[in-house]
C-alpha cells in the first residue's frame, strides 16, 4: 500500500494519484518482493477449506488462488491437487438474468457487488443482476478446493443453502453439485463438471 | 504494430514485482485510423435537432443557431442526407431529406420561420430526439455516417429518457451535442455524446456557433470508421478498477464492466482519421509467481465503407519478477496519458464535491488538479483551473454565472487530450 502524504488515504501499489484527494503519490511500490520460500506466496497453495479462523471476514477478497486457474500464457502455476473440484459454476435460477453463469475459480470467489470505492471486486459480480441491491458489496465467500464451501461474510440479507437456516457469518457450509443457494433475493444452482 | 490502424496495447510497466499484494497496472489500448478511405469520405445522414424553447430567444441564441444550420445545409453534397427537427413541448419535422434534395432555399426559408411553429415553449428533448431518429432511420445505411446533432440551451424534463435513447441507438446512430448558453445540463449532454463516442461542444458565446458547426462538419468529413469498439478479454484473476477514454477526448466510461466471461466492451463510436484514439484501463493485478503472463487480449472492431466488422488484435503481457532492478521505469507515453486522465478525474471529483456543498474539499481537489496540470506543462488548463478555483473561493459555490463559465471552460480544456510530439511517441513505441 502507498499512504498518501496529504490525506493519509491508503492506496493500492502502482497507483499514480491518490484515490481520495488526487495528490500525486510517491513513485514505486512499497511492497516487498515475495521471498522465494513458497509459504509466503499466496499464489502457491489455495488455503485448505476454512477452519474456525475464517470467522473474521477479510477486508479484501483474498486473491489467494485465482492465479492457479489456467491462463492463456502459462507461467509456473502449481497444478491443482488431484482431489480439487474442477469446473464448478453458479447459474442464476431466479432474481436476476436467469441462466447467467458464473464460473467458480479454484480458491476464493467473492459474491457481491462491484464497488471500487470500498475495494469490492467480486468474482461473482451481481452489480447488473440485483437492481434492488439485496446483495451486499461483500456478501459471501465461495471457496473451491477439494470441496466447495460457502460462507456468509456479514451480509445484510443473508445467505441460504437448500432453503435451510440462514448461514451464520464465519460458519461455512458445504455445497455440492445440484444444490441451491440463495443470496439476498437471487437463487443460484451449483453445478460441477 | 499491425493492421490498418496499428492497434496496439501498452502497459505502464513491462515488468512488475511479484509481491504478496494486489497492485495497479495501467493498460493503454491505442489505434489511429488511416486517412481518407478508398471511396473517399462517408456520405452523411444527419438528423439536426433544434431546441426552440422560450429561452432560445435570449441572447438571440435561436438566430445564431438558425444561421449555423443554414450554413450546414449549404455545405451538404449531393450524396448527403439531412433532416431538421425542432422541439419545444412538441416536436415538428421542419425539413425532410427529400425537401433538402429538392430545394435548399426552401429549407432555409423554413428554418427562418422556425419561430412560427406552433409547438409551445417547453423543453421536451426526448420527443425531438425520437422524431429525428425516425427521420434518420428512413435513410439509414451502414455506408453512411448516421448522426444526430442536438442543439439545446436547456434542462429537459426527461434526462434519463434522452440518455437511454442515445445509448439504445449508438451502434447505428451517433449523437453529437451542442450546449448553448450556460444554463444547460452539461453532464447530460456530455454523457449523451460519450455514449456513442461523438462530440460535445459548449457554446457560451452565441457568436461562436457557426465556427463550432464548421468544426463539427469537418470532423464528420474526416470520419474513417464507424461503430468502433474495443473488446477486452481479461485473463483470470485480473480485475478492472476504472476505464477511461484517453484520446482524442478524456472521459470516464462507466458502463464498461466485465461480464461473467471477463469480457469488457469499450465503445469508441465514429473515429476520425489521423487522430490517435485510445482507452485507458486501470487494472488490478493479483500476486503471482515470477514469469510472463498475459494480462488481457484486446480486439478492435469497426465498420468502414469497404467492409463491416473489421477486426484487429493486440495483447498485453507483463513479466512478474522478484528483481526490483529489472522493473525499471514506467512507460513515459502511457504515464503521460495516466497523468492527463487523472487530472481530469480530480477535476470531476472537485465538481461533485462543490455540487454537494463541500466547497473546502472542492478547492483542495482543484489545488491538486492544478499541481497536475503544472507538472504536465499544460498552461491553458492551469489557467482555466486557477480561474475556477479563485471564483469558487470568492463565491463559495458554483452557481454563479461566472463560476459556471469557468467550470465549462476548465472542463472543455481538460477533456481535450494533449498529444505528445511524434518523436517522443516513436520512442515509447520502440520495441
Amino acid at each position: 500500500m502507498i499512504r498518501c502524504s496529504e490525506c493519509s488515504h491508503e492506496n493500492m501499489d502502482g497507483l499514480e494519484y491518490c484515490d481520495a484527494c488526487g495528490a500525486k503519490l510517491p513513485a514505486g511500490a512499497s511492497a516487498e518482493p515475495v521471498p522465494a520460500a513458497p509459504a509466503a506466496a499466496p499464489v502457491d497453495a489455495p488455503e485448505p477449506s476454512p477452519p474456525a479462523e475464517a470467522s473474521v471476514p477479510t477486508e479484501e477478497p483474498s486473491t489467494g488462488a485465482t492465479a492457479t486457474v489456467a491462463t492463456p500464457v502459462p507461467v509456473s502455476v502449481p497444478t491443482p491437487s488431484a482431489g480439487t473440484v474442477q469446473n464448478a459454476q453458479l447459474t442464476i435460477l431466479r432474481g436476476g438474468t436467469v441462466g447467467k453463469v458464473f464460473p467458480l475459480q479454484v480458491g476464493d470467489n467473492l459474491v457481491g457487488r462491484w464497488d471500487p470505492d470500498s475495494g469490492s471486486f467480486p468474482e461473482v459480480d451481481m452489480e447488473h443482476d440485483d437492481p434492488e441491491a439485496r446483495i451486499s458489496r461483500k456478501h459471501a465467500l465461495i471457496r473451491v478446493s477439494d470441496r466447495i464451501t460457502i460462507e456468509d461474510i456479514g451480509s445484510l440479507n443473508g445467505t441460504f443453502v437448500n432453503r435451510g437456516r440462514r448461514l451464520e457469518p464465519g460458519s461455512p457450509a458445504e455445497v455440492k453439485d445440484g444444490d441451491e443457494i440463495i443470496v439476498g433475493k437471487t437463487f443460484f444452482k451449483v453445478s460441477v463438471g | 504494430m499491425s493492421g490498418l490502424t496499428g492497434f496496439h496495447a501498452l502497459c505502464s510497466r513491462d515488468a512488475v514485482l511479484s509481491s504478496a499484494e494486489n497492485f495497479v497496472l495501467y493498460l493503454l489500448l491505442e489505434m489511429k485510423a488511416q486517412g481518407a478511405t478508398a471511396k473517399g469520405r462517408l456520405p452523411l445522414n444527419l438528423g439536426i435537432v433544434l431546441d426552440r424553447s422560450g429561452s432560445m430567444y435570449d441572447e438571440k441564441r435561436l438566430d445564431y443557431v438558425s444561421e449555423a444550420i443554414k450554413y450546414l445545409v449549404d455545405q451538404l453534397g449531393p450524396n448527403d442526407r439531412a433532416t431538421v427537427t425542432a422541439f419545444a413541448d412538441k416536436a415538428a419535422v421542419v425539413a425532410t431529406a427529400d425537401d433538402l434534395l429538392r430545394d435548399k432555399s426552401k429549407v432555409k426559408r423554413a428554418i427562418d420561420d422556425i419561430d412560427q411553429l406552433e409547438i409551445g415553449g417547453g423543453t421536451q428533448m426526448a420527443l425531438g430526439m425520437e422524431a429525428a431518429i425516425a427521420e434518420i432511420e428512413k435513410n439509414y445505411s451502414p455506408n453512411r455516417l448516421n448522426r444526430l446533432l442536438l442543439l439545446t440551451d436547456g434542462q429537459t424534463y426527461e434526462e434519463r429518457k434522452c440518455l437511454d435513447l442515445a445509448r439504445k441507438h449508438r451502434e447505428r446512430i451517433s449523437c453529437s451535442t451542442l450546449g448553448v448558453g450556460i444554463e444547460f445540463n452539461e453532464k447530460l449532454l456530455m454523457e449523451m455524446a460519450e455514449a456513442s463516442g461523438a462530440n460535445y461542444h459548449f457554446i457560451n458565446e452565441p457568436s461562436t456557433i457557426p465556427g463550432i458547426f464548421s468544426r463539427e462538419l469537418e470532423g464528420l468529413r474526416n470520419v474513417a470508421m464507424t461503430n468502433a469498439r474495443i473488446e477486452v478479454r481479461l485473463s483470470a484473476g485480473m480485475q478492472v478498477k476504472e476505464v477511461f477514454r484517453a484520446s482524442p477526448q478524456i472521459y470516464p466510461i462507466k458502463d464498461a464492466v466485465p461480464d461473467a466471461e471477463r469480457l469488457l466492451k469499450i465503445p469508441l463510436g465514429d473515429v476520425e482519421s489521423s487522430m490517435p484514439n485510445s482507452a485507458l484501463l486501470v487494472l488490478v493485478l493479483p500476486p503471482r509467481k515470477p514469469g510472463r503472463v498475459r494480462v488481457a487480449q484486446a480486439q478492435l472492431c469497426y465498420d468502414t465503407p469497404e467492409a463491416r466488422d473489421q477486426r484487429e488484435e493486440a495483447e498485453a503481457v507483463v513479466t512478474y519478477t522478484l528483481d526490483r532492478e529489472a522493473i525499471g521505469k514506467a512507460n513515459g507515453y502511457v504515464m503521460n496519458l495516466v497523468d492527463q486522465v487523472s487530472v481530469a478525474k480530480i477535476q470531476m471529483q472537485a465538481e461533485a464535491a462543490a455540487a454537494s456543498g463541500n466547497v473546502d474539499k472542492a478547492t483542495r481537489l482543484l489545488g491538486n488538479a492544478i499541481a497536475g496540470t503544472q507538472r504536465l506543462g499544460n498552461t491553458k488548463a492551469t489557467q482555466a483551473l486557477v480561474s475556477l478555483q479563485n471564483e469558487m473561493k470568492k463565491t463559495q459555490s458554483l452557481s454563479t454565472r461566472a463560476a459556471k463559465t469557468q467550470l465549462l471552460t476548465a472542463q472543455a480544456t481538460l477533456r481535450k487530450t494533449q498529444l505528445l510530439d511524434p518523436e517522443s511517441v516513436k520512442d515509447a513505441l520502440r520495441e
